[in-house]
Formats: structure tokens, sequence, C-alpha cells
């Protein structure tokens, strides 16, 4: 019941994201429902035109939730403005056909004896066909809904808010309070407008009497939605970022304690956070320090002068159980120990993001280069000996295909790519429970959200780098029965960045730099 | 007699296939004029024709001495009232509802009374009005239609194959019921119809029609007795009205006889006269009607 308690601990903020997830899901909704009627209506004669309409509208179901947020992200940045669209796009569809053939599925004698006693187009809509396919419309609309809550929650990776944001933060920090914190004011959301709309159906025969309940409604959400961003505080610059940073013990928390960023934030998708700081949406984003877009978008990384941010080496990661199993494994993944510099990496990710090059190409091309043996097939077999995972951004893609390519170029065994795992909770999960064999993990990430070990230890590793992996890796070992292999060697630490004209322009150079220049007047 | 609907020289097909050749009819202010045929015929095409929910291809309708393609559809819609098979009640409406539509619909609404008085004349009790269609028999229903034709007082009243749908029995107590309207009594009528006995009971005047052509138009008698080609005589004979016809008039004419099998032929040819095959007639509806009280 822990979780009870974590909502009751955070009432305020479950209630102003419901709000902001109802405000996504209604008013998505509704322009949905104004729009979709209107298509349905107009597109009956047509028989040709509605099947071809139907598609159209059938095809945008299809695309994928956040790759349609990615879409609408370079027109219309961040915030509830593309939210809101892509959750009209979606709602779309079953109220247009619900619409159609609700209207279509009219027994035609009824259609014939209106027309025959003289009502004109408009009555014959008015007083016939909307109130006979109430009911089909009302069940599309009531299908978007339910949609549109599920949907609403991916709007937190965008900054739009809702319950999506305790959701991510909850599963990247492997915090299972913190998902149902979110996931269950979700589901009774949608539970709520499935009877609220069932309700109508059932009891409100005539479309006009919807009109009345959808304005109190509407008003309700209005006067009751909470004004104002996530962090409640306006400043002169606006941060960008990922779900998982804010909530961090490593992250923005012992960030903001140590150098004092009063900084409005918004929450958003890692993929996202680059395109919406290059479009001036946000001003400083935290991203990783190889990240090859710092170079592509020409970002300023802030030098943490302080020394917050712990080193992160990067180092496979296996579990115990795949290195007993396949005695070869340990020996080809050493062959990358200490190879990876920070420039190599830097470079490697800069070629896949800005020169749009496939990970493949990069990794083989790289492995060439170290003239290490290498299978450029690899990473493909249906019934692997190994299976390798990443999580969801390049560097992680890299260095999984690094590994693959290695594995099956120096041994006879044969590998699958599990690829783009969200999270960290998710991907440790499922090398636990050896549905993956190995995955490129940091150190820092080992030892800050996976371990979370009291502070006096992490007083007694302070910043040695060879102390806090030694600590990890011993941990990993009796805790999880996972082995932590030896590091690449670059360090992929946290860094927050800014565009470069405009960090220049503000003469901000280190992060105590922001922090002053956040204070002034 | 006024000339209230006339029909000159339509022609109509669908996707190739002729329906209507070169018709040519009159109808006739106050006359029950019955559409008469086979399914395929062409009648009720021919009455979509007067309220435009089809138009001809070729040929000129006249309404009220207008032609109808001078007149808004609409308008002229809503001085028509139209009855069909499938009678077409809005089923999210009550029957009181449903009755008011008409009226709303050129923006003329009528108190309750009137509604209630017109749908008693139609056989149909106050307690019924709170009722949705799909509570009501089939009989019910229709009479609801009729009574629905009837709301803003049109001049015509066309009726497609209005008793069709319903059981025997039903349709029987419809048919008997329909003449005594008080309201249709001045209207013109024309219905359309492939059941011979529904023709000869309730049409003034029949106009037979087959394959898209006008084969007679003439009173029921005329077809019955004076068909003017073999197929007029065949249409009647084939039916089993006309068996039943044959049988119970030779009762009421005396004629013993009742196996037969020459009687409708000398019903049909000269051997009586048209007084008695009048005389035949009323004789049958009679039976008929001493049967139905029993």
């Amino acid at each position: 019941m822990s979780w009870f308690y974590y909502i009751l601990d955070h009432l305020h903020e479950v209630q102003t994201q419901t709000f902001e997830h109802l405000y996504l899901t209604g008013i998505s909704l509704i322009l949905a429902s104004i729009v979709g009627i209107t298509v349905g209506v107009s597109i009956i004669k047509k028989e040709k035109l509605a099947s071809l309409i139907i598609s159209l509208v059938g095809v945008i179901q299809t695309i994928p939730s956040l790759a349609l947020l990615g879409f609408l992200l370079p027109v219309f940045g961040i915030g509830a403005v593309p939210a809101i669209i892509a959750l009209f796009l979606y709602a779309l569809l079953p109220i247009v056909r619900n619409t159609y053939i609700g209207i279509k599925e009219i027994d035609p004698a009824i259609i014939e004896a209106a027309l025959g006693m003289g009502m004109s187009r408009f009555q014959l809509l008015r007083i016939v066909q909307i109130p006979i396919a109430f009911p089909v419309i009302l069940g599309g609309i009531r299908t978007s809904a339910v949609i549109n809550v599920g949907v609403a929650t991916l709007c937190a990776l965008i900054a739009a808010g809702g319950l999506g944001e305790f959701i991510f933060r909850g599963i990247s920090l492997n915090n299972p309070s913190m998902i149902l914190a979110g996931a269950i004011p979700a589901s009774v959301l949608a539970i709520f407008i499935d009877l609220f709309l069932g309700y109508i159906q059932k009891h409100i025969n005539h479309v006009w009497k919807l009109i009345a309940p959808l304005i109190i409604v509407l008003s309700a959400v209005f006067l009751l939605y909470p004004k104002g961003e996530v962090s409640h505080m306006k400043s002169k610059l606006t941060a960008g970022f990922n779900s998982e940073f804010i909530e961090r013990g490593d992250g923005y928390i012992g960030l903001n304690e140590l150098y004092d960023l009063p900084i409005s934030i918004k929450e958003m998708e890692i993929g996202l956070m680059y395109e919406a700081l290059e479009n001036g949406d946000v001003d400083v984003i935290d991203g990783f320090s190889t990240d090859g877009r710092i170079k592509a978008y020409n970002l300023k990384s802030l030098v943490d002068d302080k020394q917050y941010f712990p080193p992160y080496f990067a180092a496979p990661l296996v579990h115990r159980q795949a290195l007993l199993d396949n005695p070869s494994l340990s020996d080809a993944l050493q062959l990358l120990s200490n190879t990876v510099t920070d420039e190599d990496i830097t470079q490697l990710n800069y070629l896949v993001d800005r020169e749009q090059q496939s990970i493949k190409d990069v990794a083989a091309q790289y492995l060439k280069n170290k003239q290490l043996p290498f299978s450029l097939k690899a990473g493909h077999h249906s019934e692997p000996d190994v299976v390798i995972g990443s999580k969801a951004f390049t560097e992680s893609f890299i260095l999984a295909h690094l590994f693959a390519m290695v594995i099956e170029g120096n041994t006879g065994l044969r590998t699958e790519l599990k690829l783009g795992f969200g999270g960290t909770k998710l991907l440790f999960d499922a090398l636990r429970t050896k549905e993956i064999d190995l995955y490129p993990e940091y150190t820092g990430t080992g030892l800050l959200v996976l371990l979370q070990p009291q502070d006096t230890i992490l007083d007694r590793l302070g910043s040695d780098p060879n102390a806090i992996f030694q600590y990890t890796k011993t941990e990993f070992q009796q805790l999880h029965n996972v082995t932590w292999l030896d590091p690449l060697g670059f360090n992929n630490t946290f860094a927050l960045m800014m565009r470069r004209e405009h960090a220049d322009s503000l003469q901000i150079e280190t992060i105590s730099d922001l922090s002053t220049y956040l204070q002034t007047e | 007699m006024r000339e209230i609907i006339k029909f000159e020289k339509i022609n109509k097909s669908f996707e190739e296939v002729r329906i209507l050749s070169n018709i040519s009819l009159s109808i006739y202010q106050g006359e029950t004029l019955v559409l008469l045929g086979k399914s395929g015929s062409g009648k009720t095409t021919l009455l979509k024709l007067i309220n435009g929910l089809i138009a001809p291809d070729s040929g000129r309708i006249t309404i009220n001495s207008k032609s109808a393609e001078e007149q808004d559809l609409t308008q002229l819609r809503r001085e028509i009232g139209y009855v069909i098979q499938k009678i077409g009640l809005l089923p999210h409406l009550t029957v009181a509802q449903n009755m008011k539509v008409p009226s709303q619909i050129i923006g003329k609404p009528k108190d309750d009374h009137f509604y209630s008085t017109l749908l008693k004349q139609v056989g149909i009790d106050s307690d019924l009005l709170q009722q949705y269609p799909s509570q009501l028999s089939g009989g019910q229903q229709q009479r609801v239609g009729i009574a629905r034709a009837l709301v803003n007082d049109p001049a015509i009243i066309l009726m497609d194959e209005p008793f069709s749908a319903l059981d025997p029995l039903l349709r029987d107590q419809l048919q008997n019921d329909f003449p005594k309207i008080e309201k249709l009594k001045s209207k013109t009528i024309v219905m359309v119809t492939h059941d011979t006995e529904e023709a000869v009971k309730l049409g003034d005047r029949i106009a037979l029609l087959h394959e898209g052509k006008l084969v007679q138009v003439g009173s029921p008698a005329d077809l019955l007795f004076n068909p003017e080609q073999p197929f007029v005589a065949d249409f009647f004979r084939k039916d089993a009205f006309a068996l039943k016809l044959k049988l119970t008039k030779a009762k009421a004419l005396g004629i013993e006889d009742e196996a037969n099998p020459s009687i409708f032929e000398l019903l049909a040819g000269d051997t009586f006269s048209a007084d008695e095959k009048v005389a035949a007639i009323n004789a049958y509806y009679k039976y008929e009607k001493k049967n139905s009280t029993q």
C-alpha cells in the first residue's frame, strides 16, 4: 500500500496532473467531436471520398504516438498545443467512422419517409440522421475518449503535463509507487469518462441535450484547471529536463541544492529535448557529455565547476549465468575495454545523429579502424546464445552493436539485439530476469539509480572513478548476480547545455554562471 | 372533374433498363387511383415521380396545373402526404412526437388535441401516444403512418403498398377501415399495390402496369369484365382473389355448380349484362362482410 501513501503525500501534484490530463483529453475530444462529426456527415453522399477519408484518418491511427509527437514538435514546439493536436488526430478515426456508419445504417425507409414529407437536407440531418445515429456516434466518442486518456500519458514527454509525468519518472527511477500514482488516477479517469459517456448514451436520447452537460463539464475543467507551469514558478530561462533527470538523486534535485538554480522546468523526452533547445522552446537542457548533437546543434556544455556530476563510465553489464554458459563471452568483450575515448564516442554519436549514417556502418568502421575482428551481420539470430539490450538513445544503440559485432567476430556465439528499452528500470529488470544477457550501462547510473546507497557510503566513495567502479561491481555481484566487465574507457557524464550563441551572449560558461544569471533581477 | 396530376409521355430508365415507357395518365381530384402491377412493373417509380423522389428522363408531370420542374421539391412534398410500406416512423421519437414532425418542419405546430383527434380517426387510442414505434403492432404503426400523412391536410396522398407488409388479418382490417376514415374522403389518393383484391376494393379506378407500360386504365369492373387485352384477363384470373370471387359469386348468383370452371369466363363474357355483373360484385362484398362479422 506504499503507493497509497505516496499519492496522499503528493496529493496536490496528483490533482494538478489529473486536471492537466483531463484538460488535454477533454479539449482534444471536443475538437475531434466537432470536426469528426462534421466530416462524417459531409461524406455521407460521397462514397468514394468517404472511403478515402476514412482510410486517411485510419493511417493517422497507425502512426506510433511518440512518432506523431515527434512530427509535430518542429512545427508546434512543445507543451499543450502539439499534445492536443496529436490527441485530436488520434480521436478522429472512431468519431468520423462511427458518424458515417451510424448515418449510413439508418433504415432507408425512414429517410424516404422523411424526405417524402418535405424535410430539407438540414432538417433531415437535425431531426432524423444525427438523432438516430447518435448512440453510434457517441460510441465512437467513447472509444476515442478511452484511447485519449491512454495516449495523453505520453504527452508528458513533450512537457504537456498530465499523469504521464509520474509514470515516466517512476519507470526511469525504479519507483513502483510513483508509477502507480500516475497509472491509478489515469485508469480511474478512463473508467469515469467511459461511464459518464455511457450514461449519456443510455439516458440522453436527444443529441441537443448533450450540449448542456458538456458545457458544464467544460467550464468545470476550465475553472479548476491550475494555471502555470509544472514547477509553478516563472524564471528568466526555461529548462527542458527528462523525467529521469528531474527525479534522480544525481539529477536536478541535488544539482539545485548545490548550485541553487531557480529555473522553470518543462518535462520532456530525451529524444525531443535537443530539438526543443534548437527551436528556442527551452533554454537549458540536460544531456550527456559525449552526445553527438552537442557538436551537431552547436551547443555549449556548461562546465560543472563544483564537480557535482559523478563519473559515468560505460561498461558491459552481464548476467553471470551468461558468462558461465558462454566462457568465451567475457574475453571477447574485454577486447573493447579501455579502447573507446571520449573523442571516439562523441564522433560516433555525431556520425549517427547528424550525418545520418547507419549505426551498423558506424560501428563496423570503428572496429575496422581499431583492427578488431568483427562480424558485420551480427545481432540478428533467431536462436541466439546471447541477447544484447540497449537504452533508447544513440550511444546505447552504438555500444550494443559494438558488443554484438565483437562477440560474433571473435567467438562462435550467436547474438540477438533487443534495442531501445524505455528507462533504466525496465532494462535492468530484463537483465536480472535474464530476458537479455547483457547491455551497456554507466557506472554512475548503476550506483545512484540501481543501488541507491546511503549518503555515508557515497561520501566515502567521493568522486574516485575506480572506487566507485569497484564498489558497484561488488554490490551488483552480491545483490543481483550480475557482473560489471571492465569499462570501455570514456566517461559520459551528465551535462547542462545551452545554445552556444545564447550562452555566449549571457556570458555563461559554468553552471555557477547560470546560477548567478538566474538570481540577478 | 378537375385534373390534379397529369403524366405526359413519361420515360424512365435505371442503368440502361427501361422502367417506364411512354406513360400518359391523368388523375382527378378526389378519386382513389390504384397503380396495380407485379413487382418490376414500374408502379412505384411512377408514384415517386409525383413527389419528385425520382425524376423522369423525358416527359412532363403536371401537378395542380403547374409543371413539376417549376416547383420547389421540398415545398411540393410538404403539400403531398406520403405513406410507404415500411412506414418509416422515427424510432427515437414517441407516437406523439412522430405526429408533430410534419407540422414542425413547416413551422406550424398544432395543439396536442389536434393530434390525438387525428389518431382517434385512424383508430389509435390516446394511451399509445407515449409509446415508441417499436412497441406498436405493424397495423398500429401503419395507422400512425397514415395519420402522420394527414397532419398538414394535404390535397394529395401517395401510398406505396401501404398494407402489404401486414399479416392478412390486420391487412383486411385496415383495408376495411381505410375507406371510412373521414379525413381521407375528400383527398386525391394514388395507391400502389400488387394485390388485385385491394385494388378492386379500394380503387375508384385502376391503372394496370406491365413492364413499364400502361396496359389498361378504368374502373375495377372495367378491368374485371371488359379486359382490353388478354393480359388483363390473365392478370385477374391468375390471382387467388379471382378464384374466390368466381366461387362466391357463383353462389350469390344462384349458380349452384361451384366447381364449374367456366363460371369466371361467363362473368367476364357477354352472358351477363353489366348491371348483373355489378350486382354480382356487390353480392360478393355482402357475402364477405357477413362472413367476417360472424
